[in-house]
């Protein structure tokens, strides 16, 4: 068996989320007494940034060429399929981030392959994997069983990263003659606008989120402040998004993302299934809810019943003494 | 112009799913329109009052039993209807390929733009839209925030980790619709009943393409973790600090 890694490039560094991906499989690899495990960054990026970020056993091509400065999707997917073909891999994996659930999709139909979204992996003995996900709103696990040659998958984000297998750093190759003609401009990325000193919620270890319980939009500044206090981000749930309180970027749940921080501390917010779902990965949860019944504490490790005005700020200030004393 | 929108019917998210003998019950869920379906019914309706000549057709895959939603999607201001009869509705794969071969029966030539909500609330694969993409061989962007139109070319919007990236596309395209591109309208009385009296039509979908995943060994997840409860609250950070989070 072979196993292939997309690794997405960003800002000439390869991302978290795809090199969480990467060590990943290669522990699958090891339990699968795989051997051949093959990587791939297309953009530029530096082969000493790669082999200083990679480790373990295989390949990670790097294909560098003016046309991929920006980011062309289906000249992406064309050169990834040709590459996955090339090497002879059966399995492709990426990490569920926007842009490998933009990619996925159309690498796998190049490939002819199944197409498991969002799953988690197991290997047995022979190098097989067992994939499982969730269906409807992540109340049912299910295994996919997949019925085609060479399959394609997107793992979600868990909140253990997986640590770098070996100290050995991989060896990069230059695979630039997979570039593409660039005639198939269409679409075309233009223009990337990162927020400015602010971190993504699906890429934060801490995540302080709101809900309608914190009552308004005014009342965020004491969650932004524990965030702060932190090291961490504000998200929201989908009511305090649809109330005009967050943008929707910040929407934790089944209709926002899917986030998996070391530590999650949910204030005022319920608890309902579509966000519970959109949780599932998170390490340790905290809830701060007045409502001592509320759903969210039998899906939290430790519950504060108290109001948000109340609650919050001491917290943030116990967080503040202990951090000062270190 | 012409414009297709695909959409699906799905359990409403706050219906109980249950399994029962190694198997999903779904006969006790209440089933309502896909909720990113509407964003994209709305936008290509917007389309529609923005420009003139653009016809919009929604699609829908299954029984007459999605009369319902594509009666909703007429209510909303869509032209004309169509049930797709035909393919498996589970395997993303096999629902692309009937989505695809309906499009290319009912179009003499393909349409400007096609439609979908960024996935369906169900399986929130995400898979579909980008799959029919690929079997009609036109471009496709996802998850998209913005959209408008400025001649033979389209400019949107899509959310990424940390950022916003926007995109150049050439007609004709595939789009799918993330929450925040609009605010779908509510349906009015008058054009719930008007809806009722439309004509739907059935398009043939039938594929000989086979399910490329089977799912099994179905189980409840089970969300619960053992809630202990803090009186003080300054004593939740040196709990913290014993789980290595802090």
């Amino acid at each position: 068996m072979k196993y292939f890694v997309l690794l997405e490039q960003r800002n000439a560094t390869l991302s978290d989320a795809s090199l969480n991906v990467w060590n990943t499989v290669q522990h699958l690899a090891t339990d699968a007494g795989c051997a051949e495990v093959y990587g791939a960054v297309i953009g530029d990026i530096e082969s000493s940034v790669v082999s200083s970020l990679c480790y373990g056993n295989g390949q990670v091509y790097v294909v560098r060429d003016k046309s991929f400065a920006r980011y062309a999707p289906s000249v992406y997917a064309q050169a990834i399929a040709e590459l996955v073909a090339e090497t002879g891999a059966e399995h492709v994996f990426l990490a569920g981030t926007a842009r490998g659930r933009d990619l996925a999709p159309r690498i796998a139909m190049r490939l002819g392959a199944a197409l498991v979204s969002d799953c988690a992996l197991k290997a047995d003995g022979q190098g097989f994997l067992k994939a499982s996900t969730t269906l409807y709103a992540g109340s049912v696990r299910a295994v996919a069983h997949v019925r085609t040659e060479i399959a394609v998958y997107t793992l979600g984000a868990q909140a253990n990263r997986p640590a770098r297998i070996s100290s050995n750093p991989v060896e990069v190759r230059n695979a630039d003659a997979f570039c593409p003609e660039f005639s198939g401009w269409n679409p075309l990325l233009e223009e990337v606008r990162y927020y400015t000193a602010r971190r993504d919620i699906s890429e934060s270890d801490i995540i302080v989120a709101g809900g309608r319980g914190v009552g308004g939009r005014d009342n965020f500044v004491l969650l932004e402040s524990l965030a702060e206090a932190l090291g961490g981000v504000v998200g929201a749930s989908r009511s305090a998004v649809d109330e005009g309180w967050r943008p929707h970027a910040d929407q934790i749940g089944q209709t926002g993302k899917s986030v998996a921080p070391k530590l999650y501390i949910a204030c005022g917010i319920s608890g309902a299934v579509q966000h519970l779902a959109g949780i599932s990965g998170a390490g340790i949860v905290v809830a701060i809810n007045r409502d001592r019944e509320a759903p969210i504490f039998r899906a939290a490790d430790y519950g504060i019943v108290g109001t948000i005005e109340d609650v919050v700020p001491r917290l943030e200030g116990a967080v503040r003494d202990f951090l000062h004393l270190k | 112009m012409e414009i297709a929108v695909c959409i699906n019917r799905v359990p409403d998210t706050g219906s109980r799913v249950d399994v029962q003998d190694g198997a999903v019950n779904v006969s006790a869920l209440n089933m309502v329109l896909n909720a990113y379906d509407e964003y994209a019914i709305e936008e290509s309706v917007r389309l529609k009052e923005r420009f003139s000549g653009v016809t919009v057709t929604a699609f829908s895959l299954g029984t007459k039993e999605n009369y319902d939603i594509l009666r909703k999607a007429l209510a909303m201001g869509v032209d004309k209807a169509c049930l797709i009869e035909g393919g498996n509705d589970d395997d993303s794969y096999v629902v692309a390929a009937s989505l695809s071969r309906a499009i290319r029966e009912y179009y003499s030539v393909l349409p400007d733009l096609v439609f979908c909500g960024r996935e369906s609330s169900d399986f929130n694969r995400a898979q579909v839209p980008l799959m029919v993409a690929e079997m009609l061989g036109v471009a496709a962007i996802s998850a998209v925030t913005f959209l408008e139109i400025r001649g033979s070319n389209v400019t949107v919007t899509r959310e990424t980790e940390g950022g916003i990236e926007e995109y150049i596309l050439q007609l004709p395209a595939v789009i799918s619709a993330e929450k925040g591109l609009n605010v779908p309208r509510k349906t009015s009385i008058k054009a719930v009943m008007k809806a009722r009296k439309e004509p739907i039509v059935h398009v043939d979908g039938h594929t000989d393409e086979l399910p490329r995943i089977e799912y099994g060994e179905f189980s409840m997840v089970n969300r619960k973790r053992n809630c202990r409860f803090i009186d003080i609250v300054e004593d939740l950070v040196p709990a913290l600090l014993e789980k290595g989070v802090l």
